[in-house]
C-alpha cells in the first residue's frame, strides 16, 4: 500500500466535494474508499473556516474509532505546523479545493493548538458518551439521578444474572405461585442452562418486551393476547386438548369394530390401521392418542396423503369420507396442541423475564445507575419533554456541525437523537445567521452489527429524510458516492461486483434498486488476483476403531486440518516470494475448530502468527499456570495444581522429574518435594513464594512473580510474545480486583474464574504476523492477501433464534422447527432472511479486506455444501470467467479470476503435473534473483517504489524529478488513447493542471518529449490505436529444463500483423543511458514476457523495450540481450 | 471401567491418575454443575432400583421421591440447583416408575449397582477388569439385559460397537465369563440379549429407553470382540516402550479432561512439534 498512486482528478474532486464544510452531505461509500479520511478532512476544513472546535460534534460507532478519529485529526494538524509554505498550500488546496494564502497558512498552523486548547475541545465521541454528557448536564430535566453512574456491560450482565437467580429462587420456593408455575412449565422444555440462556435472550430484548407489555396493559393481558394470536383459548390445557381427541371424535370407539371390518379387505397399509386401532383400544393416556394418530399421520405427525388405499376408498366411500373428516379434525387438534405448548412456554418465559426486567429497572433507579440503552432512551425522553425546550435551545447554541461516521451501524433510536439535534439547523434555530451542517458517511453494505441494534435499512431512510430537510437553495445538500477503492485492485473489486450483481443477492446488501454501485480501482493499483481453491472433502470415511486409538498416531486428517495445512503451506510459499507474514489475513465467520486448526497449522509451519484475536483469559495457558501456582500455594494438598506449576515455565520440570517426585510417594507431592534433596532449589523457591503469597496483595504477588522473579521472561521464552497480552490483562484484573474487594489471593482466584474475562488483542497494531480472525473483528482492517477459509457454513446466523419476534410485536419462545405454528414460521422466516442478508454483508466486508489477492477456500462435509453459502455465491458468480491454473503449492489446479482478461496462454498440463509431483517447493522459489518476476505480486509500475527502496535515499531536492517522472508516466499511459491530433492539447492541459509546480518551459519540454516518444517510428506501433495499456499476463515458460510461472502485467502491448511490441515503464533516476547499466531484473522480466508471448504468437517477432520516464527515452532491448537474460535467469 | 475409556481416549489421563497419583480437587465453593446433577439423579434412581429389586413398594412414586429427597439434601447450600433440578427429577421419577413397572414383567431377578470382574493373564501378570453395572436384569428366558442410566446423552450404537464407548460390551463380557457377585450369590455366566441405555433428562419426554441395536452381530459377539480388543490393548501397554500419549484421538484433540493442563495441551497443540509422551 506504500506505492505512490495516481489518484484520478475526478476521484479527488468527489473527496474534496464531500469534505466541503459549507454544505450538508451524505456519503454512501464503498469499502476502502477513504470515508474516514474524508470525515477527518471535513473536520479539519471546518476548523480552517474558523469554526470553534467546541461546536463540532463528531459521532463514531465505538470508543476506539473515536480515539482513532481524534488522533487522525490531531496528527494532520500537528503535521501542518511543520510544513513549509508551499507544501502547506498544497495540502490546503487538496483538502479544500481552493488555493492557500498567507492568512490561511497562519490559521492552519494555529489549528493544532486551538483544537487542543479549546475548553471542551473537539468532541469526537460515541453517541453514548454524548448522551452521558448531556444527561449529566440536565439531570433534573431528564429525570435521572443527579450523579448517575453508567453501567458497563460486564456489570450489567452480572446484575441481570443475580436478579434472574433471585426470581428463580423465589419461584422454586413457592411452587404454587405464578413464578413457581412458570418455572415448572419452563423447566420441562429446557434444561437449566438453556432456560437461563433463553431468559438472557428475553432480557436482551427488554425494549420489545416492555413495549409489548405496556401496549397490552400488563403481563397477564400480554399472555392473553398471545392466546388470541396463537388461536388457543385462555383456559385450554394440555389435558383438555388430549381429552378432545376422543371426546369429540368423528369416529367414536363404538364404531371401531365396524371400521376394522371394513379395513380388513385392504392391503398392508390398511391393515396397519387395524393394529393402530387395536393398540389404541388397550392403551390409555398419551399412548392411546399416539396409536390413534398413526392412522392419520406419518411418524413426523404430518397428515398422510392417502389415509387408505384406493381399494378401501372406493369400496367403502362413507368410511373414506369419515376418515378424511377425522383426519382434518385431529390434525387441527395437533396444531392447537403445538400452539398451546408455544403459548405456555412463552407465557412462562415472559412471566419470569418481565419480573427480572422490572426488578432490574427498580434496582437501577435505587442505585442511580443507567445502562447503555437508558442513556439513549432518557436522552430521547428529555428531547421529547416540552419542559425541556430550553435544553434544546442551549444545545442549539452549542452544536453547529454534526458528523457521523459508520452511519450504517446507527440504530433507529440513535438516529432519532441525531435528528432532534439537527432539526434546529434547518429552522434557523437559536442563531439564524450561522451556517450549520450535518454530514454522515457510511456503507450499508457493511452493516454487520445487527446484534448490537444496527439497522441497515435506516441508512437510506434517514438519508432521504435529511435530504427533504436540507435540500433547499439556502442550506444546500449533497448526496455523494465513493466508488473508488484506495485499497483493492481491480480483480478483487471486479469479483465483488460480480458476486453482488444479481438482484437476488444485491437486495441483501443494498437498498438501491439499481444494485451495488460499481467498485473502481485506482488506475495504477496492482490488479491482483482472486483464487478459488477446490473444496476439501472428507476422505471416504473409514470407521474409527476406538480400540486402536491409543496407537493411532496417523489418525485420519479431517478436511479442516487439511485445509489449515494447505493455507499454511501456501503462506510459506508466498513468504519465500517476499510477501510478509503481516500481509496475510485469514478470515473466518466464527472462532471454532477451523480457526484453531489454522493457527496451529501456521505455527507448525513456522509462520509467525498472531494468536486468537480474542480468548477467555482463564483458558490461556500462561494464566492457567499462574492460577495453578496460587492454587498450589493456597492448598498445599492440591497435588495436581502443584504438578502443573512444576511443569510450567515457572519451574520448568520435565515429565521425568515429575515422575521421580510423584511415583510411589507416600504423602502429598508437596511433602515429597520437601523431602527430595534433588529438588532443594525448587522447594525453597516454592517456600519463598508461599511467604510472598501470604504477605502480598494478589497484584503485588503476581507482579513479584512475573517481574522480580523473572516469571514473565520464562513464560515468554517458552510460549512466545503472544502471552504478553494475557499476562498484562491478568495483572490489570488483579489490580482492578483490589480496588473493589478486600484483596485476598483466594478471593481473586474465585472472582477470576467466575468472571470469564476475555482478552482482546489489537490486531491493527500488528506485528509482522499472519492474522487469523473473524470478519467482525476485521472490520476496518485490510491486508495484501486475504484468505476466506470458512466459506461453507449455512447462510444465516450462528444459531437458530430462540426468541421469535411476531408481527404484532409479541415474542414467542421457539424450540424445534417442527414445533412452530404458522405465525412462528413466518417470524422464523423473517428472522432467517435477516440473518441471510447479514451473512451476505459479512461476505462483502470479508472480500473487500483484500488489497491484491483474495482466496476463497473451504471444506465440505459429508453432504453437499449449503445452498447460498459464501463459497457457492462466489463460485457461481466467478467460475464461468475463471481459468483453471496450477496452484502455487503445486497441488492440482485452482480457479483464478481476473476481471481484465489475461492473455490466453496455453497452460501446459504436463508442466503443472511436474511441479505437483515434486511435492517439495519448486526450485525457482528459493532463487533470489528471479523473485522480482515470478512473484505472485504482479510487476507493475508501482513496484518502482521498491527499486527506490533499494537505492540511496533520494534527496528532497529531487522532488521536482519525482514529480516529473510521475507526470511523464501518467501521460504515457493516457495519451495513446487520445487521437494523435488532440494529444498535444491534452498533454498541455494535463500539465497545466497537475504540474503547477513546474514552470512553463519545463512543462512544454515534458509534453514535447512525450509526444516525440509516442511518434517514434521504431515503436510507432506501440502507441497506435488498438495497442493496450497494462495487460495482465500469465503463462509458463520452459527453459533450461525447468518450468517457470510468469505472472505480471505488461505496461504497453501492441500486436501488429507481423510483430508484437512490448514495453515497460521504468522510473529509475537517473535513467541508465546504456544497456549495460540496466538492472538485470528488468531484462529478465522483459525476457520472460517475451518468452510467454512467443509461445502465443509463434509466427511473429517479439520486440521489447524499456521506457525511461525520467529521461523520456525509449531503449530497445536486443533479442541477444534478452536471450542472455533468460538463460541467466534459469542458470542462477 | 470408565478408566478403560480414558485409556482409549487419553492414555495420559491414566498415567497421571494411576501412575503419578495426582487427583484433581474441586475449588471449595464451586457451584454444582451438570456432573453433580447427574450424580444426584443417578443416585436416587440407583437407590430405588437397589432397594426395590425384589419387590415394588406400595406407592412407587412416593418411595422414589423420598429417595430423591435424601440425595438432594446435600444441595441445600445451592438452592438454585434445587430450583432447577427438583422439578425435573419429579418428572423423571414419574416416568421411571412406570417404565420400571412395565419392564418387570419380563424379569426373573433384578440387580442394581452390582460389581463384577474378569481376570485374564497379560504377560506374566494378571489383568483384572472390573465394573459396576447400574442395572442387570436376569430375564425370564435366562438371558441377561444390561442397562445403564444416563442423565446426559446416551452413547451411539457406533460408539459402542467400535470401542469408543466399550463400557457395556465389557460388562457383557464379564457377565458371560467372569464373576458377578449379587446378594443372591454369584450370577451364573450367561448370554446377554440386550444392552440398553436409559436416558433420564426430565424434559419432554422425561425419560427414554434406547436399546443398542447392533449393526453387526449380537450383544454376545460384540462382548467377545470387545474383550479380545481389550486383551490386545493390555498386552501392548504391558510393553514398557508403549507411551502413554496425551489426546491421541482426534475427536478429543483440543481438550479432554482434568489432566490437559498437566499435559500442557494448549502449549503443544498450538506450538506443535514436540512429542509429549508422558514417560
Amino acid at each position: 500500500m506504500s506505492a505512490p498512486r495516481t489518484i484520478p482528478d475526478h476521484v479527488l474532486d468527489v473527496q474534496v466535494s464531500a469534505a466541503d464544510p459549507d454544505v450538508s452531505a451524505f456519503v454512501s461509500a464503498n469499502a476502502g474508499s477513504g470515508k474516514t479520511y474524508v470525515l477527518a478532512q471535513r473536520v479539519i476544513n471546518l476548523l480552517l473556516r474558523g469554526v470553534d472546535p467546541a461546536k463540532i460534534l463528531c459521532i463514531t460507532f465505538t470508543k476506539a474509532a473515536a480515539a482513532n478519529m481524534a488522533n487522525e485529526v490531531f496528527k494532520r494538524l500537528a503535521d501542518w505546523t511543520k510544513l513549509d509554505d508551499k507544501t502547506l498550500d498544497d495540502r490546503i488546496r487538496r483538502s479544500t479545493g481552493g488555493s492557500g494564502d498567507a492568512a490561511k497558512r497562519a490559521r492552519a498552523r494555529r489549528l493544532f493548538a486551538s483544537a487542543l486548547e479549546t475548553p471542551g475541545g473537539l468532541k469526537v465521541q460515541t453517541i453514548h458518551a454524548f448522551c452521558t454528557r448531556l444527561l449529566h448536564q440536565f439531570p433534573f430535566e431528564a429525570n435521572v439521578a443527579a450523579r448517575f453512574t453508567v453501567l458497563d456491560e460486564a456489570t450489567t450482565t452480572q446484575l441481570l444474572d443475580e436478579l434472574t437467580t433471585d426470581v428463580l429462587l423465589e419461584a422454586s420456593a413457592e411452587p404454587e405461585g405464578a413464578f413457581g408455575k412458570a418455572l415448572a412449565a419452563a423447566i420441562v422444555i429446557a434444561a437449566d442452562q438453556t432456560f437461563k440462556d433463553v431468559i438472557g435472550d428475553a432480557i436482551a430484548e427488554r425494549d420489545a418486551i416492555e413495549a409489548w407489555i405496556a401496549r397490552a396493559g400488563g403481563v397477564e393481558q400480554a399472555i392473553g393476547e398471545l392466546s388470541a394470536t396463537f388461536g388457543v383459548a385462555p383456559d385450554d390445557t394440555k389435558e383438555s386438548l388430549e381429552q378432545e381427541f376422543f371426546s369429540h371424535s368423528l369416529i367414536p370407539e363404538s364404531e371401531w369394530p365396524a371400521l376394522i371390518e371394513a379395513l380388513e379387505s385392504g392391503s398392508k397399509a390398511d391393515t396397519n390401521h387395524i393394529d393402530a386401532l387395536t393398540a389404541a383400544r388397550s392403551a390409555s393416556g398419551r399412548d392411546r392418542i399416539d396409536s390413534y394418530l398413526r392412522i392419520f399421520c406419518t411418524a413426523e405427525l404430518e397428515p398422510r396423503k392417502n389415509i387408505v388405499t384406493k381399494k378401501i376408498a372406493e369400496g367403502h366411500p362413507q368410511w373414506f369420507d369419515r376418515l378424511k373428516a377425522e383426519q382434518g379434525r385431529v390434525c387441527a387438534l395437533l396444531a392447537r396442541e403445538r400452539a398451546l405448548a408455544a403459548r405456555d412456554r412463552t407465557a412462562a418465559l415472559i412471566t419470569i423475564a418481565a419480573e427480572v426486567i422490572a426488578r432490574y429497572a427498580r434496582e437501577k433507579e435505587r442505585r442511580g445507575l443507567l445502562d447503555y440503552d437508558d442513556l439513549i432512551d432518557k436522552t430521547l425522553a428529555l428531547f421529547g419533554r416540552s419542559s425541556a425546550a430550553w435544553v434544546l435551545y442551549k444545545l442549539d447554541l452549542g452544536i453547529d456541525h454534526v458528523l457521523i461516521d459508520e452511519a450504517q451501524d446507527t440504530s433507529p433510536k440513535q438516529w432519532d437523537i441525531v435528528e432532534t439535534i439537527v432539526s434546529e439547523f434547518t429552522q434557523g434555530g437559536a442563531r439564524p445567521n450561522v451556517r450549520r451542517t450535518v454530514f454522515a458517511v457510511g456503507d450499508e453494505k457493511q452493516s454487520i452489527f445487527s446484534f448490537q441494534g444496527a439497522a441497515p435499512l435506516e441508512f437510506d431512510a434517514r438519508r432521504r429524510l435529511f435530504e427533504r430537510q436540507f435540500d433547499t437553495p439556502e442550506l444546500g445538500w449533497k448526496y455523494l458516492r465513493f466508488h473508488h477503492s484506495f485499497r483493492s485492485g481491480q480483480n478483487v473489486l471486479g469479483s465483488v461486483d460480480r458476486v453482488f450483481s444479481g438482484s437476488a443477492v444485491f437486495a441483501s446488501v443494498t437498498t438501491d434498486a439499481a444494485g451495488v454501485p460499481p467498485h473502481e480501482a485506482l488506475p495504477n493499483a496492482a490488479p491482483g488476483l482472486v483464487e478459488l481453491w477446490p473444496l476439501i472433502a472428507p476422505a471416504d470415511k473409514k470407521e474409527m476403531e476406538g480400540w486402536d486409538a491409543p496407537f493411532d498416531t496417523e489418525s485420519e486428517e479431517s478436511p479442516r486440518v487439511q485445509l489449515a495445512r494447505r493455507i499454511a503451506a501456501n503462506v510459506k510459499i508466498w513468504m519465500a516470494h517476499g510477501l510478509k507474514a503481516g500481509d496475510v489475513l485469514v478470515l473466518v465467520r466464527q472462532r471454532g475448530p477451523l480457526f484453531e486448526a489454522i493457527i496451529r497449522a501456521l505455527k507448525n509451519a513456522g509462520v509467525p502468527v498472531a494468536g486468537a484475536d480474542r480468548l477467555v483469559l482463564t483458558e490461556h495457558i500462561a494464566v492457567m499456570d499462574l492460577m495453578a501456582l496460587a492454587d498450589a500455594l493456597l492448598l498445599p494438598d492440591d497435588d495436581l495444581a502443584l504438578a502443573c506449576v512444576l511443569k510450567s515455565p515457572l519451574f520448568g520440570l520435565s515429565e521425568e522429574q515429575l515422575f521421580d517426585l510423584a511415583w510411589n510417594r507416600k504423602s502429598s507431592l508437596r511433602i515429597s518435594l520437601h523431602a527430595n534433596a534433588d529438588f532443594a532449589a525448587t522447594n525453597s523457591a516454592l517456600e519463598d513464594l508461599a511467604k510472598a503469597a501470604r504477605d502480598m496483595t494478589p497484584f503485588g504477588f503476581f507482579a513479584h512473580v512475573l517481574g522480580a522473579l523473572r516469571g514473565r521472561a520464562k513464560i515468554l521464552a517458552r510460549l512466545g510474545p503472544e502471552a504478553n497480552d494475557a499476562l498484562d490483562e491478568f495483572l490489570n484484573l488483579a489490580l482492578d480486583y483490589e480496588t473493589r474487594e478486600t484483596p485476598s489471593l483466594q478471593g481473586f482466584l474465585a472472582w477470576l474464574r467466575a468472571a470469564r474475562s476475555e482478552v482482546r488483542r489489537d490486531m491493527e497494531l500488528a506485528r509482522d504476523e499472519v492474522r487469523v480472525m473473524t470478519v467482525h473483528g476485521a472490520k476496518g482492517l485490510e491486508a495484501n492477501t486475504v484468505i476466506l477459509a470458512d466459506t461453507t457454513t449455512p447462510p444465516g446466523g450462528p444459531r437458530d433464534p430462540r426468541l421469535l419476534k411476531l408481527a404484532n410485536g409479541a415474542l414467542a419462545w421457539a424450540t424445534a422447527r417442527a414445533a412452530d405454528i404458522r405465525v412462528m414460521t413466518e417470524a422464523r422466516e423473517r428472522s432467517q432472511q435477516d440473518a441471510r442478508d447479514e451473512y451476505r454483508r459479512l461476505l462483502y466486508v470479508a472480500m473487500t479486506r483484500a488489497a491484491e489477492r483474495l482466496i476463497i477456500c473451504g471444506v465440505q462435509g459429508a453432504r453437499k455444501i449449503p445452498d447460498g453459502c459464501w463459497y457457492q455465491l462466489v463460485g457461481d458468480a466467478l467460475s464461468a470467467d475463471c481459468k483453471s491454473e496450477p496452484a502455487d503449492d503445486g497441488d492440482g489446479e485452482v480457479l483464478r479470476f481476473r476481471k481484465r482478461e489475461a492473455l490466453p496462454v496455453e497452460i501446459r498440463k504436463d508442466a503443472a503435473a511436474k511441479v505437483a509431483k515434486a511435492a517439495t517447493l519448486p526450485a525457482w522459489l528459493t532463487r533470489d534473483a528471479a523473485a522480482d518476476v515470478a512473484a505472485p505480486r504482479t510487476v507493475t509500475p508501482s513496484s518502482a517504489a521498491d527499486d527506490d527502496a533499494a537505492r540511496p535515499f533520494v534527496a528532497a531536492g529531487n522532488a521536482m524529478a519525482l514529480l516529473r517522472g510521475t507526470l511523464v508516466h501518467r501521460l504515457m499511459q493516457s495519451l495513446p488513447d487520445i487521437p494523435p491530433e488532440l494529444r498535444a492539447k491534452a498533454a498541455a492541459d494535463y500539465l497545466a493542471r497537475r504540474g503547477k509546480d513546474l514552470d512553463q518551459a519545463q512543462r512544454d519540454a515534458i509534453a514535447e518529449q512525450v509526444l516525440r516518444l509516442l511518434d517514434d517510428v521504431r515503436f510507432g506501433g506501440l502507441f497506435l490505436p488498438g495497442s493496450r495499456a497494462e495487460v495482465p499476463i500469465v503463462g509458463w515458460v520452459e527453459t533450461g529444463g525447468k518450468t517457470i510461472r510468469v505472472s505480471g502485467q505488461i505496461d504497453r502491448l501492441a500486436v501488429t500483423p507481423s510483430s508484437v511490441l512490448i514495453a515497460d515503464y521504468k522510473t529509475n533516476r537517473p535513467a541508465p543511458g546504456r544497456i549495460e547499466d540496466v538492472p538485470p531484473g528488468y531484462l529478465r522480466q522483459l525476457a520472460l514476457y517475451r518468452a510467454v508471448l512467443t509461445k502465443l504468437y509463434p509466427k511473429k517477432s517479439v520486440t521489447a523495450a524499456l521506457i525511461w520516464t525520467e529521461a523520456t527515452e525509449i531503449m530497445e532491448i536486443s533479442s541477444t540481450a534478452l536471450d542472455a537474460a533468460l538463460a541467466g535467469n534459469t542458470l542462477a | 471401567m470408565t478408566a478403560v475409556e480414558d485409556w482409549l481416549r487419553d492414555p495420559y489421563t491414566i498415567y497421571a491418575r494411576y501412575v503419578l497419583k495426582l487427583q484433581p480437587l474441586d475449588a471449595v465453593d464451586t457451584p454444582p454443575g451438570a456432573r453433580d446433577r447427574g450424580t444426584v439423579i443417578h443416585g436416587a434412581i440407583g437407590d430405588y432400583t437397589a432397594q426395590f429389586a425384589a419387590e415394588l413398594p406400595a406407592d412407587p412414586s412416593q418411595a422414589l421421591r423420598k429417595l430423591g429427597d435424601k440425595r438432594f439434601a446435600p444441595l441445600g447450600d445451592f438452592p438454585e440447583a434445587r430450583a432447577f433440578w427438583w422439578p425435573r427429577f419429579l418428572r423423571i421419577a414419574q416416568w421411571f416408575v412406570s417404565w420400571d413397572a412395565a419392564r418387570r414383567d419380563g424379569i426373573e431377578t433384578l440387580h442394581a449397582e452390582i460389581r463384577g470382574e474378569l481376570k485374564f493373564p497379560v504377560g506374566k501378570r494378571e489383568f483384572t477388569l472390573s465394573a459396576i453395572a447400574d442395572r442387570i436384569e436376569r430375564r425370564k428366558d435366562g438371558s441377561y439385559a444390561i442397562i445403564d442410566y444416563k442423565t446426559g446423552a446416551a452413547r451411539t450404537e457406533k460408539q459402542v460397537r467400535t470401542g469408543l464407548a466399550p463400557q457395556l460390551t465389557l460388562e457383557a463380557a464379564i457377565l458371560r465369563a467372569g464373576k458377578v457377585e449379587s446378594k443372591l450369590g454369584n450370577l451364573a455366566p450367561g448370554s446377554v440379549s440386550e444392552i440398553a441405555y436409559v436416558t433420564l433428562k426430565g424434559g419432554e419426554p422425561a425419560g427414554k429407553q434406547l436399546s443398542v441395536d447392533f449393526k453387526e452381530g449380537t450383544p454376545d459377539t460384540q462382548a467377545d470382540h470387545a474383550l479380545g480388543k481389550l486383551k490386545a490393548l493390555a498386552a501392548q501397554f504391558e510393553d514398557p516402550a508403549t507411551p502413554y500419549l496425551s489426546l491421541v484421538h482426534p475427536m478429543w484433540r483440543n481438550h479432554y479432561g482434568d489432566y490437559d493442563h498437566l499435559a500442557r495441551v494448549k502449549e503443544w497443540s498450538l506450538s506443535g512439534g514436540d512429542e509429549e509422551d508422558g514417560e
